[in-house]
């Protein structure tokens, strides 16, 4: 599955490859996708074939890892609406491919999903899960817990009204639809539950009029799975539009974690990390299922990084917030209360179009820490593993007129380097006592995701095209190779036929970077840009380009 | 096509274009606007007519243009100032489709395969020429082929040509 296992630890179990050998790991295969954009996601290995997604359209192509060269066993080329491409805020990306049931399913930008036979390559089943009408694609990663596959569109920028699906493994029929605000009969929700919260139709009432039918909470990062407590635990994105007084309430649940179960999508509890968000601050970051002790008792955690760049260590059962400290340079909020889930706010920070132009508002809204970079978990060091932004923003809100299928934002928010000037940072962190045991600091912001093995080496990229190792347990940096393009993705680790230890990964820089970094792109004369005035040297380092890179010793 | 008749009474440019599609239909030739830039087969021009924007551009328009071009999240994909976002830059000079008054009305009325919404069902023909003028006002900034950088890390120097 896209994040190897259900608690979505992105932890291998492999152990070849260590802190003392790391040095002297070495390309052995790369391929080019023939696609630009952003190569978010990850390949999937599943018995002795890779699978790889590109982004937008979206090929999957499946490598024979037993022959020499990994030539392609088939390659699948959906039939992709270009429309998409104007509907998707941020390029024209994808989040992966997740296997069940013999069959390699995964979305396409356009809106549908699609379930291709693993050995044959041959189409099983595709859906319409989406409509692009409304503003509504779809890059992210499909789950599957039991014989449901979930998914959920992107659109948070597009006035859409946030959802999630569970399909039938089999069929690809959709059996039910639970969207993330409204009243309860539409959010599957029953009152009663969460730790903070027993209103009934809570979606409605912390909203004003129907705003909340256009107010987006879109469904576009990663999934989790406890099977013991028959749970999925997903994040939703930002309220629509940015400018906070077309919205007055706590706009729930955007900017949330929700718990609901596979099989009807029935909402168990939620928890709100960012009410009435100020600020584009999604929570679509990963929810990694793990257990900790936390203040002396054992406890069922999930752990989050927030784009609002405080860290979350929740109790899964419940929904309590048990730890929130911020791992990145925080200006918005003083600290989260314990007792109540909320944020205790620096109110000079707050945006609106009445409030003009806010100054010094930190992390900028590429968060503290991205949803496209899902972090990881070694179950031997007890530390997890992210890549993290430092930057700020300035916040000019302006009404905004929703026009379906165009975008519903009213914000502008230039960027600048937060203290220190290096722009990111690649951190482990305690999450049973909330703080940073070490980082490695990067010019760049760190936008890729992480794997961390058995060896104790943690794997991650950056923006201006190095693929890097360093200890797990010390921060020490083993490792590093140029990859062409700046990473995106999210590396993996694997066993060959061969019984040997690998790891993949993508180069393709993208995603927002698409948008951000201005002058990286070659391949439209049409549209040249300035290089981002807070990223001038970027594109000193790297263009776009699509490879996937595996490394062994 | 009656109901943009009705709408071009004010738009002489459109009607100047649907005059002609409906002319060239009883010939079997469909007419379309006229891209300057494409290569024409065996050196011959096909039937196309040149558009020109109906309204001649002043402060108020352009500002007018302005304002429309945010009311309609122009910005939204294309950027504050037009200088490109998840859309191409509208204001480098360059141009996908053509960059004649012709080619850009088209592009905003009836959209583009790669991501270009359709706005001829919710912008006036007239609030369509007030963005095109709105565009064409916008200065073209610097960006010029050659980049080059110095060689210690700062910002990229832009050198014309």
């Amino acid at each position: 599955m896209p994040a190897k296992d259900y608690a979505a630890t992105r932890y291998s179990g492999l152990a070849q490859i260590t802190a003392a050998n790391a040095a002297r790991l070495r390309p052995v295969w790369s391929f080019s996708t023939g696609v630009l954009g952003g190569h978010e996601g990850q390949p999937l290995v599943v018995g002795s074939t890779m699978y790889v997604v590109t982004p937008f359209p979206n090929v999957l192509y499946a490598f024979d890892l037993t022959r020499e060269g990994y030539p392609l066993k088939w390659k699948y080329r959906p039939e992709v609406n270009p429309t998409a491409l104007g509907l998707a805020c941020c390029d024209a990306i994808n989040r992966g491919a997740v296997y069940a049931d013999g069959k390699i399913i995964y979305n396409l930008l356009d809106g549908h999903t699609v379930a291709v036979d693993a050995v044959t390559g041959s189409e099983v089943w595709k859906t319409q899960i989406a409509d692009m009408n409304q503003g509504e694609t779809t890059p992210m990663a499909p789950f599957v817990a039991g014989n449901r596959v979930i998914v959920g569109p992107s659109g948070g920028e597009f006035g859409i009204y946030g959802w999630v699906k569970g399909l039938d493994l089999r069929t690809g029929k959709i059996l039910w639809t639970a969207h993330n605000m409204g009243p309860d009969s539409l959010m599957l929700a029953r009152p009663g539950r969460g730790h903070y919260t027993a209103d009934a139709n809570i979606g409605v009432s912390t909203w004003q009029g129907d705003s909340w039918r256009r107010g987006g909470a879109p469904v576009w990062g990663w999934i989790s799975y406890d099977a013991q407590l028959d749970l999925i635990y997903f994040g939703t994105g930002n309220p629509g539009p940015y400018n906070t007084e077309q919205r007055p309430g706590e706009n729930k649940w955007t900017n949330s974690v929700l718990a609901r179960r596979p099989r009807d999508g029935a909402l168990v509890w939620a928890y709100q990390f960012t009410p009435h968000d100020s600020w584009d601050y999604d929570s679509n970051a990963e929810m990694i299922l793990v257990d900790l002790v936390v203040g002396g008792r054992l406890r069922k955690v999930l752990v989050h990084f927030d784009k609002n760049g405080f860290a979350y260590t929740i109790d899964r059962r419940s929904g309590e917030l048990l730890v929130a400290e911020p791992f990145a340079n925080v200006t918005w909020a003083k600290h989260i209360n314990r007792s109540t889930g909320l944020p205790v706010l620096d109110t000079s920070k707050t945006t609106g179009a009445s409030r003009g132009d806010v100054k010094g508002i930190c992390p900028s809204l590429e968060g503290g820490k991205s949803p496209a970079s899902p972090s990881s978990y070694s179950p031997r060091t007890g530390l997890f593993y992210t890549a993290t932004n430092n930057l700020c923003m300035n916040f000019a809100a302006a009404p905004v007129t929703r026009i379906a299928g165009t975008p519903y934002i009213g914000a502008t928010t230039p960027y600048f380097a937060g203290p220190g000037g290096n722009m990111g940072e690649f951190l482990a962190w305690d999450a049973a006592r909330g703080r940073k045991v070490w980082g490695i600091k990067e010019k760049f912001p760190v936008w890729s995701g992480s794997v961390v093995t058995r060896g104790d080496v943690v794997f991650y990229g950056t923006l201006d095209g190095w693929f890097k190792a360093a200890n797990a347990r010390t921060g020490k940096a083993l490792w590093k190779f140029k990859v062409g393009s700046g990473v995106v993705g999210a590396p993996i680790s694997f066993r060959g036929p061969d019984r040997k230890q690998y790891i993949a990964v993508y180069a393709g820089i993208g995603g927002d970077w698409f948008l951000l970094s201005g002058d990286v792109r070659s391949d439209d004369p049409a549209d040249v840009r300035p290089p981002a005035d807070f990223a001038p040297d970027l594109a000193r380092h790297t263009s776009q380009g699509g490879m996937v890179w595996i490394f062994g010793l | 096509m009656k109901q943009y008749v009705v709408r071009c009474a004010w738009c002489v440019g459109l009607a100047a274009l649907l005059a002609a599609c409906e002319r060239s239909s009883a010939g079997g030739v469909p007419v379309s606007v006229r891209y300057p830039d494409h290569v024409a087969a065996g050196g011959n021009q096909p039937p196309a007519i040149e558009v020109k924007n109906p309204i001649a551009s002043d402060s108020t328009i352009v500002a007018d243009g302005g304002r429309i071009y945010s009311a309609m999240n122009c910005d939204g994909c294309h950027g504050g100032g037009a200088t490109g976002w998840v859309g191409p830059s509208l204001v480098d000079g360059r141009w996908r489709y053509g960059g004649t008054d012709g080619a850009l009305f088209e592009s905003i009325f009836y959209g583009r395969p790669r991501g270009m919404p359709a706005y001829g069902g919710v912008m006036s023909p007239g609030a369509i020429w007030k963005v095109i003028a709105y565009i064409r006002a916008q200065p073209i900034p610097s960006v010029v082929p050659t980049q080059v950088w110095p060689s210690t890390e700062t910002t990229p120097r832009q050198q014309r040509p």
